[in-house]
């Protein structure tokens, strides 16, 4: 099957050019009828994010992050607390499947129906490259930042956070307001491209997210002290946009009438 | 305009109508979708929904599927390959008769 996304813009630039050069005849008819089709063949994917799940499940996914980094520090030393922070992280790899899980069997189906979008060669490939593209970044990102970890690691927050106090920006510094801040304001926005246009207040928790990475770059610590409350914010403003997002996909989206007998 | 009109006469009949149309276009972006799904696309009614689908499944356009979802009946809806070419077929033709 054609990519459908690629095969839209490529129409829509059809109708441009013909906009463009006062071409407004029966191509121009033609085109504008063909995106149509177009667009009602890319209309089902619009459910797979306009329901808030999948920001739940990403805002849960960072709470259990959080959690986990909070686990080695505030807790007493004992054999459980390293347990605890890989329960935590282990949830955190769970959330956002079981919450799409979720989502799609016990609210989108009841209210919009049963629905499989298709997942060709392409789809893999694209997901098998992301994972690459991903772990290559952690990779060489942990081995940059190996000297700053080193610097902490063992010390509790209370004393960590006294450890380092910049005068220059570090490199933890540089991350975080050159690389997660847009990061997280990408992945978010990614997430919400069909429901932006109907919830311009997700502008806002866009740039509560880009913020959070930059005032945290302005106290004293570095990256492992700060990705703590960082995450920790950045999960609750996904939560809650999330939350937000169900409510209304629940009020727009009833289920259907009993059938007349 | 002779050119035209004969690429007009070829366009499908079947997927011309715009509620097959829209049937057969939002088939096309799934893998598979049951009868309710449709229903809430389309906003048809049931009898008017159901009427074309059984003129697509006559085509060899659209494969219905009747099961069970635990102890609720489901209607599977598919579009079958001679169906995806069909539609293909159709927006080129759409695209060479204007």
């Amino acid at each position: 099957m054609k990519n459908p996304i690629r095969e839209y813009v490529r129409l829509v630039r059809t109708i441009e050019r013909a906009k463009h050069e006062g071409r407004t005849g029966e191509l121009l008819k033609a085109a504008r009828a063909n995106a149509e089709i177009q667009k009602t063949m890319m209309r089902p994917r619009q459910y797979a994010t306009i329901n808030g799940a999948g920001e739940i499940g990403w805002g849960t996914a960072m709470l259990c992050f959080a959690f986990s980094g909070y686990a080695a520090v505030i807790l007493p030393p004992s054999p459980w607390r390293g347990w605890l922070g890989y329960f935590f992280l282990a949830l955190a790899c769970g959330a956002m499947p079981v919450c799409l899980w979720v989502s799609g069997r016990f609210i989108i189906r009841s209210r919009v129906g049963y629905v499989v979008l298709p997942r060709g060669p392409s789809w893999w490939v694209g997901l098998a490259v992301s994972v690459l593209v991903a772990a290559g970044i952690s990779i060489a990102l942990s081995l940059w930042l190996i000297p700053e970890m080193l610097q902490v690691a063992p010390l509790p927050v209370h004393h960590a956070a006294t450890v380092t106090v910049h005068d220059t920006p570090s490199r933890s510094d540089l991350i975080l307001v050159g690389a997660y801040g847009p990061i997280s304001v990408i992945l978010y926005l990614m997430m919400n491209a069909v429901s932006v246009k109907d919830h311009r207040w997700k502008w806002i928790c866009a740039l509560l997210i880009l913020a959070m990475p930059v005032v945290a770059c302005l106290q004293p610590g570095n990256y492992l002290e700060m990705a703590r409350p960082v995450t920790l914010c950045q999960g609750l403003v996904y939560l809650l946009s999330g939350a937000i997002t169900l409510n209304w996909f629940l009020r727009q989206h009833q289920p259907p009438a009993a059938d007349p007998e | 305009m002779n050119e035209q009109l004969r690429a007009i006469s070829e366009l499908d009949r079947v997927i011309h109508e715009p509620g097959r149309l829209m049937i057969v276009a939002l088939l096309a972006g799934v893998k598979e979708c049951d009868f309710l799904f449709l229903l809430n696309e389309t906003r048809m009614s049931r009898g008017n929904l159901s009427t074309h689908l059984t003129k697509l499944e006559t085509a060899g356009y659209v494969e219905i599927e009747k099961t069970y979802r635990g102890k609720v009946p489901m209607t599977l809806l598919r579009l079958t390959r001679p169906g995806r070419k069909a539609l293909d077929e159709y927006r080129k033709g759409l695209m060479a008769a204007f």
